[in-house]
């Protein structure tokens, strides 16, 4: 059986797909009733990682301000150019979802959100915060879907730095910062911004902010160069918004 | 050992688990209710039996997972089985001795799953501290171990043998 379920084959989906389907109602009921006790929980053990949100927050909005006239200048580039190369971008569409259920166990890193394919979700798409990109959906049924966080080994995107270079921001677990890949080697600095590059054969949309780069080792003594990004999509979102973008085929 | 009452008894501990019990996290780790049975049912009724509840309770999870269908139901069913083998001999006359059980028993059974995980490639490593996991789910089966051993004891005593005297047993 573990065999035949192997990341990629998928042949018992049908199984779990029909009985997760009839569970399905239990946990909305168990979830309304025991939301009140999660909450107190949260409350209790969860003020310190409150304080060091609050700080983080504070310091990215002190930055937000000086990066509004940045990006104020880039919108206006942006646009210059995409006249100049006649290309007509539509917004994408997206659709709104809440998060019913996150990990059930110590070693899940998925959610589960209340909209599946009758709403146009569908396998691989991005899923995205009011920060940036939050994950992509690794399953999609009548109605919910799984969501694998970007912290997931299993994750890959595509990249593109503020100079326009592409790599690969790869998760390395719940609470541990995303590890960049770059084909050249370029200068970067910690702050810096990363965003979705959006050329890769994916669902996932470009210029969507990935994270901000926290750590940067040069390379020495045989030891290869090491980025570290932090999230800056909110792993914790009650509500998040599916980006109905399929993978080109 | 009545299988409409083990049946009823995981899809209890199931609906905790999902409903309840996957909120309360702390440093990522959760607990896991569902490792519990195996644990107990090992200690209450041996090993083939443990292996039997631990492969329910593994198997009804899996369902519910995004892992591969099938690693609980072989990691529960491995820890059930096991659990009745160490602790076929042991002394049965204290209370505390199932709460021990059940802490080390799920301690373990969480170390068994993450290199379990790590085997078939799943990223089982990668999430929470393996050690605040070990602690987290040993602390919180052992609180729940006497409701388990209850619970347990009622699925899996035959009526006739629970209202004999215990000499006779």
């Amino acid at each position: 059986m573990l065999v035949l379920d192997l990341p990629g084959t998928g042949p018992l989906d049908p199984v779990r797909n029909v009985v997760a389907a009839a569970f399905r109602p239990v946990r909305a009921v168990g979830n309304a009733v025991f939301e009140p006790l999660s909450n107190g929980w949260k409350g209790a053990f969860g003020y310190g990682d409150l304080e060091d949100e609050n700080a983080r927050l504070r310091g990215e909005l002190d930055e937000r301000d000086g990066l509004e006239a940045e990006v104020e200048r880039l919108e206006r580039d942006n646009a210059e150019l995409r006249k100049l190369q006649n290309l007509e971008v539509a917004d994408e569409r997206t659709k709104a979802a809440k998060v019913v259920s996150g990990p059930i166990t110590s070693f899940e890193q998925t959610l589960e959100i209340d909209a599946g394919t009758s709403g146009g979700v569908r396998r691989g798409m991005a899923v995205v915060t009011g920060g940036g990109i939050l994950g992509r959906v690794s399953d999609a049924k009548g109605s919910s879907a799984t969501v694998e966080l970007l912290t997931s080994p299993s994750v890959r995107i595509g990249i593109s730095t503020k100079s326009g270079d592409i790599g690969l921001a790869q998760g390395q677990g719940r609470g541990r910062p995303l590890l960049i890949t770059l084909d050249r080697d370029v200068r970067l600095s910690e702050g810096d911004f990363v965003y979705t590059a959006g050329i890769d054969r994916t669902a996932i949309p470009g210029d969507v902010s990935v994270g901000k780069i926290s750590k940067v080792t040069e390379a020495a003594d045989g030891a290869p160069r090491v980025i570290e990004v932090e999230p800056t999509a909110d792993l914790g979102s009650r509500y998040v918004r599916v980006v109905l973008r399929e993978a080109p085929r | 050992m009545s299988p409409g009452r083990i049946a009823a008894v995981v899809l209890g501990a199931l609906v905790l688990q999902a409903t309840l019990l996957s909120r309360f996290s702390y440093e990522g780790a959760r607990p896991d209710v569902m490792i519990l049975l195996a644990v107990v049912a090992g200690y209450l009724a041996g090993p083939e039996r443990g292996a039997i509840v631990g492969f329910a309770a593994g198997m009804s999870l899996d369902v519910l997972l995004s892992t591969p269908m099938g690693l609980s139901a072989l990691v529960y069913t491995v820890v059930g089985y096991g659990t009745g083998t160490v602790t076929a001999g042991a002394v049965r006359n204290s209370r505390w001795i199932p709460v021990v059980v059940a802490a080390v028993g799920s301690g373990l059974a969480m170390i068994l799953y993450a290199l379990a995980g790590t085997v078939l490639g799943e990223p089982t490593l990668d999430g929470p501290s393996l050690v605040a996991i070990v602690v987290y789910v040993a602390a919180v089966n052992a609180v729940l171990a006497p409701l388990a051993v209850k619970a347990l004891g009622w699925a899996i005593t035959p009526d006739r043998e629970r209202h004999r005297p215990f000499v006779l047993r």
